[in-house]
Parts: C-alpha cells; structure tokens; sequence
C-alpha cells in the first residue's frame, strides 16, 4: 500500500500547466492587491462557489496580495440576464445583471456565458455575439479587467442520457466565436473546451455530462489559474545529512532555516514562498529528498503532525506528497471562501425577495434590516482568508520510523 | 404532579379570570405545546379514531412527507423557515420514522440527513435514496450502507426560484410510471440547465422529471401555491391549491391552471368556494370503508379541519363534490399541512404545528412563531382491520408484480417503484409471463394490464404490443392511461401518428381528451412536419360532440358575451392548449398552404380562434364570410376580429354585430386602446341610438362619439339630456366628450353648470373631466361645495365625479389645484378620501396629485387621518370584542350596505372577489391582526391582492387587482369587482401598489358595532355558529327591488324572470349558516319578495333540491314551477340539461317567519351534478 502511494505521488504532474497555454509573462492577469474578482455567468459560474477551487487558486497563486471575490453567477443565465428578470419582463434582466455587476465593484471581471446559446446552433451564434458584445459594452464602464472563459465541453455519459455530440459540435462554434470576440477587445480568454478532458476511466470531470463535478471544478481552477499566470507552484527541497551537519543543496519556493541532524534524523524549519494547491489530487506536490539517512524507514512529522514514510532510500530519491498543514490551510481557506459565498448569496439575492424589498415590503420590509448584517460576516471570512493564505514558517522533523509507536508497516 | 409547574398553576389560574387576561392570551399567547392536549381537541369523523404517531423530539415542522417501500415515513424538517438569519448556519433536516412493531405509533427516527436549508419536499426512491428540495437545488442523497444516513450528496438540479419561501420547490411525489413530479408556486421564477437545454417557469405549476434522463419538463403551469397533487387509480392527477378557493383541481397534461401569470386561457378547479387547501391524498384500500375509497383528502389548514370530496367523471373531465370531513379541531396550532396513506391502509397526518401559517403577513421573526414542535397523526377506521405491511423491499420480482393485484394504491405504487430498481431484463422477463397468467376473462385484468404498462415505463421498456391491446381496452380509462403512456415512448414508436389518429377518434371524450393533449405533447417535442400534422389530427376531435358548454365550473356573468380567459369546456380547453402549443409549426405551414385541415372550416376555425391575433383574424374575416360559420359560434369570433382587425375589418365586423353586446365592446376598445375606426358604415351607428335595450343605446352612443360620427353630435345631444334614459343619458355624455372638441366642452360645460339636478350635473362634470380635467374642475369643486341630504343618489353623484378625476392622467391634481383652500360638504371628502387611496398610494402619484387627500382633508376639517389604532388600543379593543362582542349582530353589520364588505369579500364564494374570500378568517387570524387590516388594509395584505395601477397611452388611469396577463393584454378586477382589460401595448406606466381596501371603513361604527363586527370575523370558520358547512347551499342571490304591481296577489313569477333586464334586481347573500335572512329578504311594503339564485348544472341529469320549510314560498326552477308541498321540509327532483338554471323564489312574506336555507344533492344512481353559482 505504501509503496503504491509513493509511486502514485512520483507520478503526479505539477499542475495545470500542462493542460493549458502557458502564457507569457504579459500575458498573465496580475492580480493586484485590493483586487475585487467578480464571476459572472450561468450554471458553471453559480455552481464554482459552493466548491471554492478558483477563487482559492486565484487567492494563493501568484505573487502576494489581497482580493476578494463575488459570485454573480446565476442558473441557466444568458448574455441578456434573462434569469435575473425575476418579477419584470425577460427582458428587464439585462438592466439587473449590470446593477449587480456595479454594486459588486469589480476590478476583474471573469465571465462565462454561451454554453446555453448554443443550443441554438449556427442560426443563433449572431443574437448571442450580438448579445455578449452589448453586455461587454454595458460593463467596460466599469473599468474592470476582464476574461472570457469559453463553455466546456460536454461529456458523454451514455444512454439512458443523451449523446452531447450534436451539443458539442454547436458549442465548439461558440467557443471559437466567443476566442476571437475576445481577441478582438484585447480580454484575457481561457479555453476551458480545449483544456478540460476527463484523464479515463473513472476520472470523470461531470456527474451528468454537462455540469462540473467536484474533480471537474479543481481541474477547471487549475486551468483558469494557469492560463491567468496565477497556478500554485511547488515546492521542492533538497537536503544532504551527513552526521549532525546538514545541508541544503536547493530549495525552490520555500526558505529552509535552522537545519538540525543527529539521533538519526533531520530537523528544520520550512516557509514556503505561496501556500500549495489542494490536499490529495496530485497539485503542486511538495518534493523533499534527503539523503545521507541510514538506513530504515522515516516518518515526516510537519508541527508535530506525521505526514509520511518512506526508507531512507526512498527519501534519497525524493518523496512527494500533499498533505500536511499547508495543504490543509488551503483547504481551510477554500471552505472559508465557500462559506463567504454563501452569506453573499443572501446578501446579494435574499429568499422573499417581494416581501424585503418588493411588492410587499410594506409587510415584511421591516426584516430589510437584517440583509446588511452579511456584510460584517463576510469581511469577516475575507479577513481570515487574508489571514491564513500569508505561508508561516513550519518545523519539519525526520525521525526513523522505528522510534514511532507502532513503528513502520 | 410534580411537574404541576407554578407556570402551570399561573396558566391555569390566568384562563380562568375573565377579561382582559383571556384577550391577551388569545393575541400573544400560543397554547403549551402538548400532544395530549392537542390530541382531545380532535374531532375525528364517525367511525374513526386519531393516535398520535410522532411528534418532537423525533420530528420538528414537518412540511413534507412520503412512505419508502419498507414503510417508513420520510419527513421534510425546517426550523429555518421562512427566512435564514445573518450568520445561521443550515441546520434543517429529512428525518425517517420507523414503526418497528406496527403498532401505529413511529418508534425511532433517525436523522437522515442534516445541514439543509429549508427543505420543503422530499420522496424517497425506493433504493435507499432521496430527492430532496433544497431551496434553489434539487438534491439527491443516498445511504450506501444501511444506517439510514445519507453518505452521498448530489445536486440533480439546480436555479429553482427562492422568492417566495412558501412557494419554493414542494410536492414531491411519483407518477405511476416512475416520472418524479414537484411543484413550484406563483411567485417562483425557475431556469434550469438540463442536458436538453434549458427550462425556464416563471409562476407556479408542476415540473414533470424522470430522474434515469434527467429529462425536465412542464407538466401544467400555474396554481398559487399548488400543494396538493396525487394520482387516482387511472393514473389521473388532481391538485389542491393553498391559496386559491377552487377545491380540486384536474390537472390535465399541459394545462394553465389559475395563477399562471401569461396564458390565453385558463382553467379553473372543480369546487369554486372552497377553502385553501394544502396537500393531497386519493384514498384506497381495505382498511377504509367503502364509500370513502377513491374519495380525495385535503387539508384546510388554515381551519385546522380536513376535507374530502368525491370526484367523479364527467364528460371528457371531471365533477367533485365536498363529502363527510375525516376530521377537525379547534386546537389552534393544529396545522395538518400534508396528508399520506401509510401501509396499513390509516391515513397518516403532518402537522405542521403553528399558530401562525404564513410569513407575509407575520413577522419572519415574531416570537409566536412556533419553531421547535410538530406531529404526525394517524387516523384509521374503528373496529377495520389494518391492512398487512407488505414485504416488497426484498421480495422477488415474481411476487411484486402479485402486489400489483393488490387493492391499495400504496402497495402497487412501491411494487413498481421497488421493480424499478431491479435489473431491467429480469423484470422485462417477469413481466411478460406474469401478463401470460392474467385471465383475459376477468374484469379486474384490464387495471392489471395497465399496472404492467406502467411497470414497464417504470423500467423504461417500451413494449408496443401491451401498449397496442391496452389502447384498444374495452375500459375507457385504461385506454385514457394508455394513450398517456405512447406520449411519452412516442420517439421510439416509429410512427406514432396513426396510433393517435384512433385515439383521437375514440367513441369516450376522455380519451379524445388524452390524444388531443398527447398529440399537443408529441408535436412540440417533434417539431416539424410532425407537428404539422398533428395540429391536423388533434383538430379532428371537433368532429364529435365537444363537452356541453359551462362544463367547467366558474364564478358565472350571464350578460354579456366575455373572452373571460377561462376554459368553457374540457375537451374544447385540451384542443385549445393544443393549438397554442403547436402554433409555432402549424400557422406558418397553414399560411404557406402545405395544411389546410382537410379542407374542414370547422377546424380551421377553432385553429384561428386559438390563436386569436392579428395575424389570422384575416382568416377568420373570410371564413365567416364565405358562410362558414354557424350564426351561433359568430359573436366571439366578430368580437375578436373588432379587437385585433384593421379598418376594413372593422367595418366588415359593424355589419354584422347587430345589437350584440360583445362584438360592440370590442369596437368601442378599439376605438379607445388602438385608434382603429371601421372604414365604412360608421354612420349606421344611429341605429344602435334607437335600440330597444338601453345597454346597446348606451354603447351606440360611446361608438358614436368614439368614431367622431358628426351627424349624430345633435341626437347624443338630445339623448344627453333625455330625462328618462339614464343609462344612455351618461353614454351619450360620454360619446359627446370623445369627440374631444370645443363644440363638447362648451357643451358639457353647459351641461355641468345648468341649474340641472345633482345627478345630471355630475354625469356632464365627470365626462368633461375625461377630456379638459382643468376645465370640469371648478364645476366639480362647486357640486362638492353644496351640501344636501346623504341620499344614495347623492352618494352615487359624489362617487362618479371623484371615480372620473382620479380614472384620468392630471384629473387629480386638477381637483386638487381647484378645490385650493375651499371647504367641501362632509360627505363629498369621505367619498373622496376613500375613493383616491388606492389611486394615490405612495409612488403611484405625484405633485399636486399625491396631496389630493391632504387637501380633501383640510377641506372637510378633517383632521389627521383614518383612526390608527395603538398597540395598547388594540389590546384594549381585543379584550373588549371577546368579553362583549355580538357575532350575530355582527354578521348583520357585515351584510349592511353601509359597510358593503359584501361587494369585496366572499363568505363560501358567494360575494366580491376584489379582496380574499373570509371563509375561515377566525381560524387564521389573530384578533390584532384583524384589528389591525381592519383599521389599517395596507399593513398586512394577501398575496395576489395588491392593487396594480396602469396609466395608458391613451390617459387613462386604472386600478385594481390584477388577474392575469396573457401576451396581448393585462386584466384587472377593479373595485366595483369588474374585469377590466387593457392591451398590454396601451400601458404607458404600470406600479404596483398596495390595499384596494380603503382605510376609515369603520370611523363610523359605534364602539359596540365595532365589537360585535370583528367578533363576528373572529368566528369565521370556527367550529359552531359561523362556519361554511359542507353541503352545497344557496349562498348568492337576487332580490327583486321593487315588485312590479300586479304581483301582489298573485301566485305567478315576475314577467320574465330573472333575466329580464327590466326588473331591477340586488345582489344579497346569504349568512354563513346558509341561511338567506328574512331582514334582507323585505324590500318593501308589498309583502311579497322574490328572490332567485343559480345551480350550474356540470352533468346533466337529476338533481335534487332541498328546503328546510316550504312555508310562504314557490319555487321556479328554470322557469318552471315545482310542485312543493305548502308545509315543511320540501324536496324536488329536477331534471336538468348542462348549464346555469335560475331557482326563482316568491316569498310570501305575510305567512313565512324564517329565511330561505335552499341546499342542493346528487340523486343516488343519476348522473346528475350540480353547484350552487357563487361571486358577487
């Protein structure tokens, strides 16, 4: 079992990048600090928060500092805000989206519409182009960056569901017209059509072909994140023991202090230049090789806590793992943005909206009072978020596995 | 003992001190929540017993509830609801109850799953899993490993509208061919990524899912709050409403049911005056008695009763009819909001436990907001035996498919759901030898075969031999089933078509019905040539008979022909649907000639109708002219020709509308909304001026004025001065004033200032006002300036000059800049303080409009405004109505003309439909709550009874409530209860406002008429004195104003009866009790009334009349007299066709000491249905 998993980790690729374009450094969205990320667009948008992959990736990727995120997405929405019409006419959805657009403030807009449209086929690709250039137009005043994300592409899942290939062949004219209407006014695109594809069998990015699952949102973060220039990076640390004395012979994207050896094992502190991507699938693995151990297994503890084992051979050659306190910060950080969501949701698009603000807020508009009292909870999460996503130093400690109770199996 | 708290004591003690305490109690005080208490408040139906099954701890506020295979109760849990608070975390729950030794009582609950926010439905699958709402998502959860415990979490769907929480996604419950339906209420707005696209509901109605596909689509549309839906044994389903009186409601595939904001047509329930209802279960099985099997349970929460009706066929639909109540309760927080048989064949109870039930009205946060309790109850049979539990979860396909002989509907329904879980080859194999077994002999084979076709859609096996011998069954509702079930295998049928093409010609109208609505269905899902040619076959179900009009029941307008929107018939409703449906391919083929309908007008007629736009009334023209259309069907399609037509249209429709009302109308709207004159002929409009009957002279001289006649400005003249034509008189006025032009403001102004009578004066005022607002002001402010005696013509005078200023764009104003700082007559501000409120609500006016009431108000010295009453006031007021206040006395206040409550609110359907009908008001509100609506109507208002206010391009101002909107045109209901339409490109501004109910109703009741009235409503619905009964009784009457002499003493009807337009005849109702009282029945000094009311006779056949005494009286039924005997209880046997049919009273008033209580019944053994009319 063990050894299965360290063969599985040795395996691991570092990220998205090699899925997606790697662009060049102008290229990249520099996020700067301050930022507001505002996601805007139908089902795949909407469905992104309660997962949290992107924003998180967008959050700790890239050089150091601070943005928050908005969640406009809203289900089987189009180019028109025709879901947003709620009350008014269909065509009062377009006036609401950009209201919701404004009040979220954005300095980057990241958008995500078409996959809906296509269903059309070729006959309704100039409404939608029409449509998009007129929503695009209606949101360059609010001076926001902006990036397209292209729908993506449809799995085929089998009977008793449909066959996606007719959808697909439609949606691949969208994704090539939505690329040059982005080329065109100089916006940021990703890809998501071409990138995302399942790795085989069992590996599936949707449950029922046409929405992401929770691999499918990873990948899809990994993915948008890179092409952004904003993917996580590994770590990857080389270590020589000799006797007391210990060494580092490099260190990439982490600082390595107080090396200790002795007593058969190795001690040192570790801060990391940006926190890891997410626990258990393989991002951003951290790679630790330490030669010069005796032989027998050793047990990483990181603050105490045991991460892994390995032989000293193995440790000589390199152990990748993803897991430990980094890692799980990072997954802290993301059910923390979930959460901030979820109070945005609310504070954004309340239930009983008629009797709040509407029609009947006569009634029960005294309860308007209550909506505003998201926001301190959502500076709250944000501030947490900023908080935990600056890496901290971590003690490192290799032990032989033998002086562990229970000692190595 | 011990547990005698002193919170006990004082409880106990504080019940008993008279007054105040007891008051304050009843307002702020919630009863303790115990089971046992609430367990002896029950009043369960003769023959049964209620038990309690669960309550808390093990469940809290159920909302939803359904049995998995293995019995065990799945419940929807919310303590969240109606809305989350800042920073709560979702905490809300599905809970499965266990009964483990079947002794009727739950034993354990586990907590299957937890973190949801406000889940209001859930079903289980039958294979330990669950679809579950969850506010905008539909979940799916499963327990993988036996602990009850969902370790898997999906969301299935998601973007289901949370506007409203009460109206998020609910109702869960299985077809009988494994589709998944759920409901969604009015004011939710869904849009749903599916992988066939995208599907969007805005309003209520009912999402048709089958889960294997994750195929969604609409089922029916609208409802208000749609709570209710079962299945009958034929795979019929029927739906209750919680918030629209309309008792069953048959849900044919496809349909608009009330409620839906956009739709041409609608259909309406089966049982108009009933209360809101919420959840629905179709009884079966051996535990209950006979007669209560196939009957239809709901529950009238709000009345903390349970009600059940008997549903019949009729015709290509359905009849229902109100029988015996399983059972009801005094207990306030009794709140039984769904409604399920369980496996033992008792009838399992949610309760959902509130004092309060709803959240627009009472604060999210209001601590009388019970959060924490709730029940389920379980009512069985007396001295019956239970029906065994059957063991289906692991039985072998064999012997499910046994159970699908079995006589109650919930082991059928859990066999099949349990088979469709198996793999499908083994069941296909069981299937078809168990169906080798049936003897072909056996009656009861017919609904085996039908169970075996549903278990293979279950098993999504088409099996188009079974489908082919049950579409030919010899039972009509098997084929019916059938004929539903090739809709939805018709993609994999080959040539579904010409299987159709029988149905379609079926000799049973409820399978017409079925193929009709299966072609509508097959055709849009097809599109094309497909859907061309079946628009071509659904329309030759007009070849036989269609259901008799008036088929569907509806609160009746005799007078005037009315699009009204609502379905006249069945069959007619299902080809309509079905036109509209598949318009999108069969108008374009039709207009590039590839269909012509066989060449049968007939057809192309009820296509074109469907339609009803501008685009075909060309068509419609050239049927109607090459004689193609009986006399009989012309009026509607004239009139429709006269809204959407062009000049020469127009014309073409004038030469024909003879004195027809309908088609007049249309002409003047026209005229009005869309400035569209016929383009010859006008000048014949003279002839309309001489009609015998005033309403025709009356709209000739509006078309007159309207299309500028100038040959007739001299005879609109004479008419407008014609002392005794009152009704012409107003619209020769109004006539003159559409000419818009010096010549008729000289002319009204001469009119408004001559030295005339009141009323005269006011009717010129008002029409210039229509025109020159500025200019009738100064005459209006001087009528207003004039005292005089508080006579009802006066009354009438006051009103109609305030209605003609605040019904025009600025006449508000106007009034307000020349009324200035002058002092106006008492009666003339009250009139217009009332009449403007829902005019001139807060953003509805502006400038000097907004101050109009300010202004009426210093002109009549009134200071402040209406009464407001304060928190202590109220109290105080409470204490005083339940110590001293006079329900009889009341109900009399209620019925006065002073107060009118009448003209807006119905009791058991009977009177206006402006505001919410107060049939069970005492059970639903709290006495601060009344005071409070009473004192202040904009505080608190129902839902679908805010006011909308339009202003039209044309200036026009109008509000009232709205009733629905259909692509073209937007229908109010104004304040005088009138439909009023308006095309929706005529709107130049729309708001929507608040209470149409004026404020100061009740400034001018005495503090003891104050009591008893709120009393009165505060009884409402309670058991005893002042609660609508079951049975169907005479609620809406007549009463004939003046008797005509020559009636006195003779034994004979007025000449014409009811109908005659020369008698002038008031509406009345009867008391809660039934009872039409003798005091509103005297009119006069005669001592002889007459009195009528209406039965709308749904099925044709006998019907049976019943009076408690017969003393005084004489019955016309239909204009025939009955033979009655003169003395005591009086029954007659009637035979009567399809239709409305007048029941005319004369009662002699010398002989009879007590009022009329006139109920109606089925005759055992015939056909015959029918109900009472009611509204206003």
């Amino acid at each position: 079992m063990q050894i299965r998993f360290f063969f599985a980790v040795l395996a691991f690729s570092t990220g998205g990048a090699a899925v997606a374009q790697p662009l060049s450094a102008e290229d990249s969205l520099e996020l700067r600090d301050g930022d507001r990320v505002v996601f805007l667009g139908n089902t795949f948008i909407e469905r992104s928060q309660s997962y949290g992959y992107l924003e998180t990736l967008l959050a700790v990727g890239g050089p150091r500092r601070d943005v928050t995120f908005r969640n406009l997405g809203w289900s089987a929405d189009n180019v028109f805000g025709h879901s947003r019409a709620v009350f008014d006419r269909p065509s009062a959805g377009f006036g609401k989206l950009r209201k919701q657009v404004v009040e979220a403030k954005p300095t980057v807009l990241v958008i995500g519409y078409g996959s809906n449209a296509a269903y059309a086929g070729k006959k309704g690709l100039d409404s939608f182009l029409e449509g998009y250039r007129r929503l695009l137009d209606a949101l360059a005043g609010t001076g926001a960056r902006i990036v397209l994300l292209s729908p993506i592409r449809l799995e085929n899942k089998g009977p008793p569901l449909p066959n996606p290939g007719p959808q697909n062949a439609n949606l691949a004219v969208y994704v090539k017209a939505i690329g040059e209407l982005a080329a065109g006014r100089d916006y940021r695109y990703v890809n998501l059509f071409k990138a995302l594809r399942a790795e085989g069998p069992g590996r599936a990015l949707t449950d029922n072909g046409i929405h992401l699952n929770a691999r499918g949102y990873r990948a899809a973060a990994r993915t948008i994140a890179a092409a952004l220039g904003l993917d996580v990076e590994g770590v990857e640390v080389k270590l020589e023991a000799r006797g007391d004395a210990v060494r580092a012979s490099s260190a990439r994207n982490a600082v390595v202090r107080e090396l200790k050896g002795g007593a058969g094992g190795v001690s040192f502190s570790m801060t990391r230049s940006m926190l890891p991507g997410f626990p258990g699938g393989g991002d951003a693995a951290e790679v630790l090789s330490i030669g010069g151990l005796l032989p027998g297994a050793y047990a990483l503890r990181i603050d105490g806590v045991e991460v892994i084992k390995a032989t000293a051979a193995t440790w000589k050659v390199g152990v990748a793992f993803d897991r430990g306190p980094d890692f799980d910060r990072v997954d802290k950080i993301r059910r923390l943005g979930v959460e901030k969501n979820f109070f945005y949701f609310h504070r954004y698009r309340p239930a009983n909206w008629p009797y709040i603000y509407g029609f009947r807020k006569h009634e029960q508009g005294n309860n308007a009072v209550e909506i505003p009292l998201f926001d301190p909870l959502i500076a709250e999460k944000e501030a947490e978020i900023a908080r935990l996503r600056v890496p901290v130093a971590r003690s490192y400690v290799l032990l032989p596995a033998s002086a562990e109770k229970g000692g190595s199996r | 003992m011990k547990n005698m708290s002193l919170a006990t004591f004082l409880l106990t003690a504080l019940a008993l001190m008279p007054g105040s305490l007891a008051a304050q109690r009843n307002l702020r005080k919630a009863p303790k929540p115990d089971p046992a208490a609430e367990l002896r408040e029950f009043q369960p139906a003769e023959g049964f017993e209620v038990n309690l099954f669960a309550a808390n701890p093990m469940i809290a506020k159920p909302i939803n509830m359904n049995f998995d295979a293995r019995g065990r109760l799945w419940v929807a849990s919310s303590g969240i609801y109606p809305h989350i608070k800042p920073g709560q975390v979702p905490n809300d729950r599905i809970l499965i109850l266990e009964d483990l030794d079947g002794d009727g009582a739950a034993d354990r609950s586990t907590v299957f799953a937890d973190g949801l926010l406000m889940p209001t439905g859930v079903v289980p699958d039958d294979d330990e899993g669950a679809y579950i709402a969850n506010s905008t998502d539909l979940l799916y959860m499963k327990d993988h490993d036996g602990d009850r415990k969902a370790d898997e979490k999906r969301v299935i769907l998601s973007g289901f509208g949370i506007e409203d929480t009460h109206h998020i996604l609910h109702t869960f419950r299985y077809g009988p061919g494994g589709n998944l339906y759920f409901n969604q209420s009015i004011y939710i707005h869904s849009h749903v990524e599916t992988p066939y696209g995208v599907r969007r509901l805005n309003g209520g109605g009912i999402w048709q899912f089958r889960p294997e596909k994750l195929r969604l689509e609409i089922y029916v549309r609208g409802m208000c709050n749609g709570w209710g839906h079962h299945f009958d044994r034929w795979g019929q389903s029927f739906g209750a409403d919680g918030a629209y009186g309309d008792g069953v409601i048959y849900l044919m595939p496809g349909a608009t049911i009330i409620g839906s904001p956009t739709s041409r047509k609608i259909m309406r329930g089966l049982n108009p005056g009933s209360p809101k209802e919420c959840g629905a279960e179709i009884l079966s099985g051996r535990h209950l008695p006979p007669e209560w099997r196939g009957t239809f349970v709901t529950n009238d929460f709000r009345a903390h009763r349970v009600r059940r009706y008997r549903i019949s066929e009729n015709g290509a639909g359905y009849a229902s009819k109100q029988v015996s109540e399983p059972l009801r309760s005094k207990h306030i927080s009794f709140r039984p909001v769904d409604v399920k048989m369980g496996p033992d064949g008792a009838i399992y109870f949610a309760d959902w436990y509130n004092p309060i039930i709803q959240h627009g009205e009472v604060d999210f946060r209001s601590p009388m907001r019970n959060r924490q309790h709730g029940r389920v109850w379980r009512l069985s049979a007396k001295g019956r035996a239970l029906v065994k539990r059957p063991e289906l979860a692991g039985a072998p396909e064999g012997k499910l498919l046994e159970h699908l002989k079995d006589p109650e509907d919930w082991t059928r329904h859990h066999a099949k759901r349990v088979l469709s879980h198996r793999p499908r080859a083994d069941v296909a194999r069981a299937l078809k030898e168990w169906i080798g077994k049936l003897d072909p002999e056996d009656e009861a084979t017919g609904h085996h075969l039908l169970e075996a076709l549903w278990t293979y859609q279950s098993i999504d096996e088409v099996e188009p031999e079974l489908l082919g011998r049950l579409l030919r069954s010899p039972d009509h509702r098997v084929r019916a089933a059938a004929t539903r079930v090739l809709g939805h295998w018709y993609a994999r049928l080959g040539s579904p078509l010409p299987l159709l093409a029988i149905q379609v010609a079926d000799e049973s109208p409820r399978v017409r019905l079925e193929a009709v609505r299966t072609l509508g269905m097959v055709g849009s899902r097809a599109g094309g040539a497909t859907a061309e040619a079946a628009m071509e076959l659904a329309m030759t179900a007009l070849d036989q008979p269609l259901d008799p009009s008036a088929t569907t029941p509806g609160h009746g307008s005799r007078r005037h022909f009315k699009d009204g929107g609502v379905a006249s018939g069945f069959l007619d409703y299902a080809l309509h649907v079905t036109a509209v449906d598949l318009e999108p391919w069969w108008l374009p083929a039709l207009e590039a000639g590839r269909i012509n309908f066989g060449g049968n007008s007939r057809r192309l007629e009820f296509a074109l109708a469907a339609v009803g736009t501008k685009r075909v009334v060309g068509r419609l023209v050239s049927l109607i002219r090459e004689g193609k259309v009986p006399a009989a069907r012309q009026e509607g399609l004239l009139a429709m020709v006269a809204l959407h037509g062009d000049p020469g249209q127009l014309a073409f429709v004038f030469e024909r509308a003879e004195e027809r009302l309908g088609i007049l109308d249309s002409l003047a709207r026209s005229a009005l909304e869309r400035k569209v004159v016929p383009a010859r002929g006008i000048d014949r409009v003279d002839v309309l001026l001489k009609a015998s009957d005033e309403q025709v002279r009356a709209v000739g001289a509006r078309l007159a004025g309207l299309w500028k006649v100038g040959g007739l400005r001299a005879e609109l003249e004479r008419l407008a001065k014609s002392p005794s034509d009152p009704v012409a008189r107003v619209a020769a006025l109004e006539g003159l004033a559409f000419f818009s032009d010096k010549l008729s403001v000289a002319f009204l102004k001469g009119q408004g200032s001559a030295g005339g009578s009141m009323e005269k004066r006011s009717q010129a005022v008002a029409a210039l006002a229509s025109i020159d607002p500025a200019a009738a002001a100064p005459l209006a402010v001087n009528i207003f300036t004039t005292g005089g005696k508080g006579s009802s013509e006066r009354q009438a005078s006051l009103g109609r000059l305030f209605s003609a200023f605040l019904s025009r764009q600025g006449g508000a104003g106007a009034l307000a800049n020349s009324i200035g700082a002058k002092k106006l007559a008492q009666d003339a501000v009250k009139i217009g303080v009332r009449l403007s409120e829902p005019y001139l609500q807060p953003g509805q006016a502006a400038g000097a409009e907004s101050r109009l009431i300010e202004i009426l108000r210093k002109a009549g010295g009134l200071t402040g405004g209406p009464k407001k009453l304060s928190l202590a006031d109220t109290e105080k007021l409470a204490t005083e109505v339940v110590e001293s206040g006079d329900p009889a006395r009341g109900e009399a206040l209620y019925h006065s003309s002073e107060l009118a409550c009448l003209k807006c609110h119905a009791i058991g359907g009977a009177g206006g439909l402006v505001g919410p009908d107060l049939s069970s008001i005492g059970t639903t509100a709290q006495l601060d709550y009344l005071i409070d609506s009473i004192f202040d109507p904009n505080k608190a208002i129902k839902e679908n009874y805010h006011s909308t206010a339009v202003i039209t391009k044309d200036g026009r101002v109008l509000t009232g409530i709205k009733l629905r909107e259909t692509p073209s045109e937007l229908v109010l209901r104004d304040s005088d209860g009138r439909e009023v339409p308006v095309r929706r490109d005529n709107i130049a501004r729309r708001t929507t406002g608040g209470s149409l109910m004026p404020s100061g109703l009740v400034d001018s009741l005495t503090r003891d008429e104050l009591r008893d009235l709120i009393r009165f409503l505060s009884e409402i619905g309670k058991i005893g004195d002042y609660s609508v009964g079951r049975r169907s009784t005479a609620r809406r009457w007549r009463l004939l104003e003046r008797v005509p002499a020559g009636l006195e003493a003779t034994d004979k009807a007025p000449v014409g009866g009811p109908g005659d337009a020369g008698l002038s005849w008031t509406p009345a109702y009867s008391r809660v009790s039934g009872k039409l009282s003798l005091s509103d029945l005297d009119r006069g000094k005669t001592g002889i009334a007459f009195a009528w009311c209406e039965v709308r006779v749904v099925a044709g056949g006998s019907i049976r009349i019943e009076l408690r005494s017969t003393t005084g009286l004489t019955l016309w039924v239909a204009g025939e007299k009955a033979e009655m005997a003169p003395e005591g209880a009086g029954r007659v046997v009637v035979k009567l066709p399809v239709g409305v049919h007048s029941l005319l009273f004369r009662v002699d008033l010398k002989k009879r000491r007590r009022g009329i209580l006139c109920e109606i019944d089925d005759v055992p053994g015939s056909p015959g249905r029918a109900q009472f009319v009611v509204g206003r």
